[in-house]
């Protein structure tokens, strides 16, 4: 019984390292499972999923209003005539792309890659297979736009592993770029006058004016529904004011699983629609997509290293629950 | 002079960002004034990145010159620096290219379903051409499985070289360190030393249990999961009649008394429950109710807290830009 | 039944709305006049000599064990301001405090390093540092280069500072400001060389792993007090308990509105005086109020 009572002074020694060792082994476990994983949708990513699917519906809904705001306005006869030209054209460019249009604000670097990349590689399928058009811009960080490239050009020829499936989308048609501008808070608001003077350029440099997908999109009016997948603190926050309080779009959030657990109020009062909580928030999405991709695959690793650290609670509660016996003896 | 100019400053600038939230959008005095900002926000920002760079330089420098303990690691901080900084700044369409390996693998599900893209690097600049060729030799070179099928080249500037190969990997090893960090935290952490600790505790095992679906783990997840509720009550059941069985030896009978109550009616709780506990749903009560009203009380207090702060700096009671009470 | 539509208002109303003032934002402007007067009147009663009782904040107290440590030690003290930019009101918060330590630290004449994420934000505290010293009346040993600048990007300024921690073993690390992911990894890295560490954020997700790293954490509020905790001066001590009314006014709104919703939802109003009170305590708060 002897060495017994040698490991608790041992185990004190190297338990980092064993631990560190058993998530490793852990990890690479899950990675290299290539079994599906079945996962319940939540309501959160739920929520995101049926906006997205039903932004045709939230579209015809926003032409009605803005029909009747047109009418109301003719019908007092007080209002200036630039008023009335641009009711008319915001109805005008309502009564297109009537899939919907979405913007996706892809706001993480590097770091948040593993998270947050299968969220907007998921929505982006989602999009294209339904047929709504998309704008794709990057929040607070410069460093964003070549991981942005990246997954939209996956995304963009993804098409055939969805049903319906789509082919392969081209920029400036069917979604467009627009890269990195300093200051978002201010560049959010200059889009609610005109997205085309915010931006001029897509990221590669050709002029947005001339593409076909910008023509009834001139200002945040004619887009139905912002989502952001952001890394940043306050970056969400900004996209729920201006998205949400200002332009009244409906709201989805993406991002890091620590970060998201922030936004459940916003979610419960209704100031977002839906919410991914990260890697399991993108493999519920793809669940709901059947469409399983790099989100279910490393969900593995992720129930591995819950497990495992469940398994470590229980036992460190098993250590105190003793040391404190001993204690008291 | 020095003493008043810059809370004037802070004092004009602050009273005018205040009116500015309070002019209607609609007017011309708002878009300029949303323009002003704007502008002046990014100006600052610029000469704040030179400020940066010469601090750098200045700190790096100083090590160096003076051999300090890891002068070294200035010399490759201060170098790098320079290196990446040029590579973004010259030019396109100079120099040669370096063809590097296919892109990659993300799509386990088919490969052969994927773009075929070999990247090259231009030593400088950035060109957005995409040709189409057969370039067996190099296929056969990187990867040998594309053989003989057509592929794309695209150039792309040395700049994003160290962005793909240097930057990206090094910010997700970082962030990486957190999966350990955090694990080995929870171990040491998760304690029941207290009965704030437990809830702590409890709540924190229910919602790790809720994330992620146990019973897919082999040979045990189904087993775990399917008794779920046996371990639970049982646990707290055996957990209550211990504390119970202390009190009895301690004279404490009434306490004794209370905690076997306490564990019979768990026991009858149990009998009535239905069969399976839904980890998920008891994760999103947690979340959407006591998480939810926490955050708000705190979410309040801080919003409280820099709307104090706020007026103390537009005041001129609080000036940190002035070396704090200065 | 709307109580306040933008037609119901006064020709001359509806002419400021559309041309000078938002009213939808008027109780905003309410709130902030009402808030103010609360701070003017505790900083006057401050002044005047009045006693503000402010609840003890353990990891305030504890400031001055921790640099009387590192003195004795012999190592440095390493102040860490967050990731946040110049006008992050955490930042804000942690320069305050930068100073009165600074002021401490001055006079222990102890080592202080302060590296920095932000250009701005570091030119900024080392005036602040400046100041401390040249107050404390040891304007000779202040540093120039005790105050620099790292790194702009989070992983790398994360990566830097676990790195300083780890080769010159800070006796005591102040993690006050605004974090994101990598205070974790600063907070671990600290914990490791067994210095003291004093933590602080008002970033609700970043907490719990302050909790478990650190000795002391200054949670939300605590935070942006701790200036007029530090300090004691009657301006800052007032303009805390003017915060401090402030949210129990908030928090007695929200009692009456949500008794008033109850009763209406209970009772199913649909008009009269109850419902009309309710659906004003509703829009309090609406920075939409007005349609």
């Amino acid at each position: 019984m002897n060495f017994l009572k040698k490991i608790p002074p041992i185990w004190l020694k190297v338990y980092r390292p064993v631990i560190y060792i058993m998530t490793l082994v852990l990890v690479w476990m899950g990675a290299v499972n290539n079994n599906k994983l079945n996962l319940n949708v939540a309501d959160s990513t739920g929520g995101a999923y049926d906006t997205i699917e039903n932004l045709g519906e939230i579209r015809k809904g926003t032409l009605r209003e803005y029909e009747q705001k047109l009418e109301q306005r003719l019908q007092d006869g007080d209002a200036s005539q630039a008023e009335i030209d641009d009711l008319k054209g915001i109805v005008e460019d309502l009564k297109h792309n009537e899939k919907g249009v979405v913007l996706i604000c892809f706001d993480f670097d590097a770091g948040c890659d593993a998270e947050m990349t299968p969220q907007v590689a998921t929505i982006l399928r989602h999009c294209f297979s339904r047929g709504v058009k998309v704008l794709i811009n990057t929040g607070g960080n410069v460093m964003s736009q070549p991981l942005a490239q990246q997954t939209i050009d996956k995304a963009t020829k993804d098409g055939s592993r969805l049903d319906p499936p789509y082919p392969t989308m081209e920029s400036g048609v069917d979604y467009v770029f627009l890269g990195f501008r300093p200051n978002a808070f201010q560049l959010y608001l200059q889009m609610g006058e005109s997205i085309i003077s915010a931006y001029e350029t897509d990221y590669s440099g050709k002029d947005l004016s001339t593409m076909p997908i910008m023509e009834h999109i001139r200002d945040f009016r004619a887009i139905d529904c912002v989502v952001t997948v952001s890394a940043y603190v306050g970056a969400p926050e900004t996209w729920i004011t201006v998205g949400n309080a200002k332009f009244g779009k409906k709201v989805i959030l993406g991002g890091g699983a620590i970060g998201a657990s922030d936004y459940y109020p916003f979610l419960q009062s209704g100031q977002i629609c839906g919410l991914l909580p990260g890697l399991r928030g993108a493999a519920e999405y793809e669940s709901a997509l059947k469409c399983p991709d790099i989100g279910s695959k490393r969900m593995w690793s992720q129930l591995y290293t819950h497990a495992f650290a469940i398994f470590l609670i229980v036992l460190g509660n098993i250590e105190y629950f003793f040391s404190t016996k001993k204690r008291k003896l | 002079m020095r003493n008043y100019l810059p809370p004037i400053i802070c004092g004009v600038c602050g009273v005018i960002m205040m009116l500015h939230f309070f002019l209607p959008e609609n007017t011309m005095l708002y878009k300029t004034m949303m323009e002003w900002v704007t502008n002046s926000t990014i100006v600052v920002g610029v000469f704040g990145l030179f400020i940066g760079l010469a601090s750098l330089v200045h700190n790096h420098g100083n090590r160096i010159a003076r051999r300090s303990p890891g002068w070294g690691y200035s010399v490759i901080t201060l170098s790098f620096t320079a290196i990446v900084a040029l590579t973004g700044i010259i030019s396109q369409n100079v120099g040669p290219s370096v063809v590097s390996k296919p892109l990659d693998k993300y799509n386990y599900d088919n490969r052969k379903n994927q773009d075929h893209t070999l990247i090259t690097h231009t030593l400088f600049g950035y060109k957005d051409e995409t040709y189409k060729t057969n370039l067996v030799a190099a296929a056969t070179a990187d990867a040998p499985e594309m053989k003989g099928e057509e592929i794309t080249v695209r150039k792309v500037p040395l700049f994003m070289f160290f962005y793909n190969y240097v930057i990206m990997p090094m910010g997700a090893t970082t962030f990486s360190l957190l999966a350990f960090y955090m694990i080995t935290a929870t171990y040491r952490a998760m304690r029941a030393k207290s009965w704030e600790a437990s809830l702590l505790l409890i709540s924190s095992i229910i919602i790790l249990i809720g994330q992620v679906p146990i019973e897919e783990i082999p040979l045990i997840g189904k087993w775990i999961m399917g008794h779920a509720q046996l371990i639970v009550y049982m646990s707290l059941i055996l957990y209550i009649l211990y504390a119970a069985m202390k009190q009895f030896f301690s004279r404490n009978f009434i306490t004794c008394g209370i905690l076997s109550a306490s564990a019979a009616l768990i026991g009858v709780i149990w009998y009535y429950t239905p069969a399976n506990v839904d980890f998920e749903a008891m994760k999103s009560i947690i979340l959407n109710y006591p998480n939810n009203a926490a955050k708000r009380g705190i979410l309040i207090g801080v919003q409280l807290g820099s709307l104090a702060t706020s007026i103390k700096i537009l005041s001129g009671i609080e000036k940190p830009y002035m070396g704090g009470r200065g | 039944m709307e109580l306040f539509t933008i037609k119901s208002l006064p020709l001359w109303l509806q002419y400021v709305n559309e041309n000078w003032f938002d009213l939808n934002k008027l109780n905003a402007l309410i709130g902030i006049i009402i808030f103010g007067s609360l701070i003017v009147y505790f900083i006057r009663r401050a002044k005047s000599g009045a006693y503000l009782f402010v609840r003890r904040i353990p990891g305030l107290e504890s400031i001055e064990e921790a640099l009387g440590r590192a003195t004795e030690i012999g190592r440095p003290i390493l102040y860490i301001s967050g990731i946040g930019g110049e006008s992050d009101m955490q930042t804000i918060a942690a320069m305050n405090i930068l100073g009165n330590v600074a002021e401490q630290i001055a006079h222990y004449d102890t080592d202080l390093k302060v590296p920095c994420i932000n250009p701005i934000v570091m030119t900024i505290e080392q005036e602040l540092v400046k100041q401390a010293y040249t107050r404390a009346g040891r304007p000779e040993n202040y540093k120039e280069d005790c105050v620099y600048y790292l790194s702009d990007n989070q992983f790398a300024y994360a990566s830097a500072v676990s790195g300083i921690m780890v080769r010159e073993k800070p006796a005591a690390n102040f993690l006050l400001g605004n974090y994101a992911a990598e205070s974790l990894i600063i907070a671990e890295a600290g914990a490791s060389t067994g210095a003291i560490q004093i933590a602080g954020t008002a970033a609700i997700s970043q907490i719990p792993f302050f909790i478990v790293a650190c000795d002391y954490t200054l949670i939300g509020e605590e935070l942006f007090a701790a200036g007029a905790y530090v300090s004691r001066e009657p301006l800052l001590l007032g303009s805390l308990k003017g915060q401090d009314i402030a949210k129990l006014v908030i928090i007695l709104i929200m009692i009456v509105a949500i008794i008033l919703a109850t009763v209406v939802s209970a009772l199913l109003l649909k008009d009269g005086f109850v419902y009309g009170l309710s659906d004003f305590m509703n829009k309090i708060f609406d920075l939409k109020a007005f349609k």
